[in-house]
């Protein structure tokens, strides 16, 4: 399909994934300028709104210093958009708290909304970090 | 072009650094699809929401999801028996109210697929309150809610937990 049959959906479904290969996977600065709009506005607990913050992860995904554990590798599994929103669903293995050593696979969710193709807002389901960065 | 779903609205004041959760304003709006197989689908997984976990009408259950129900939650085994035995072991039987309860942020169905989105409460290591977000995806097929996933991680104390009271903002 060319970009221009896609729908509305599908092109900020695409935007996100790309933008989540780019700057989480590969810590690139310039998707993040390029995907994220300034007034970035972030529910995730552990990072305040702005899109300065996120610069400063990709610094830290690119140059991770030896006290900082990273979050676990998530696995797509699919995505759900509507209008501006996006909910990307992610498959990661977890430690089984009954079984030492032992992992399963649980679901980590993101969702997004755009505005003309920049990311505005982002909400998840992470815990609060024992030591925020 | 700029479609917003739903107005939202401030829930509550959030802690130093953290940024105020946000909820919808407007179930109807949220239920809303110009399409009315999507719209129907948002319905069903709505309904079954208010009514089996909202509720705790477990006796409910199978008019709302389908006998091969595959739950991804880690807590929860396949199948609707397993799902009413988790509601009936977690949570008292409550009056079945015409909106969801919980602070729900919005409500996103695209093809087979219906996604919740909440604003969750839980607490840090200190005792301290603080805001995530709380995700339930449904598929659907012939009218039926045949699959789940969610954020849930393993933890015997979740078969015991009724989330229903994580009431802010309302």
């Amino acid at each position: 399909m060319t970009a221009a049959e896609e729908t509305l959906e599908e092109r900020n479904s695409r935007i996100v994934i790309d933008m989540w290969q780019k700057v989480i996977r590969e810590g690139s600065r310039e998707a993040v300028l390029r995907y994220i709009a300034p007034g970035y506005i972030q529910h995730n607990v552990n990072m305040p709104s702005g899109r300065e913050h996120l610069l400063r992860l990709v610094d830290i995904i690119k140059d991770t210093p030896a006290d900082f554990n990273p979050p676990r590798h998530k696995e797509l599994v699919r995505t759900v958009a509507q209008g501006d929103h996006v909910v990307v669903i992610w498959e990661q293995e977890q430690d089984d708290p009954n079984v030492p050593g032992a992992t399963y696979t649980g679901h980590a969710f993101d969702m997004f909304r755009l505005e003309d193709g920049m990311i505005v807002e982002h909400w998840d389901d992470t815990r609060k970090w024992p030591k925020p960065w | 072009m700029s479609e917003r779903i739903t107005s939202l609205k401030p829930a509550i004041d959030a802690a130093d650094g953290q940024t105020a959760p946000v909820i919808a304003a407007d179930h109807a709006q949220l239920l809303h699809s110009d399409d009315p197989v999507l719209a129907a689908n948002k319905r069903l997984c709505y309904d079954m929401y208010r009514t089996v976990l909202q509720a705790g009408h477990a006796d409910r259950a199978p008019d709302f999801i389908g006998p091969h129900y595959i739950q991804h939650n880690p807590n929860v085994m396949s199948g609707v028996e397993a799902l009413q035995a988790f509601i009936r072991g977690s949570r008292p039987q409550r009056e079945i109210l015409p909106h969801i309860e919980l602070p729900l942020v919005s409500i996103i169905a695209e093809r087979d697929m219906v996604n919740f989105t909440f604003v969750r409460t839980e607490k840090d290591g200190d005792g301290n309150s603080y805001h995530t977000s709380w995700f339930d995806l449904f598929r659907i097929e012939n009218g039926r809610i045949v699959e789940h996933w969610d954020p849930a991680m393993k933890s015997a104390d979740m078969l015991k937990l009724d989330p229903n009271d994580n009431k802010i903002g309302r």
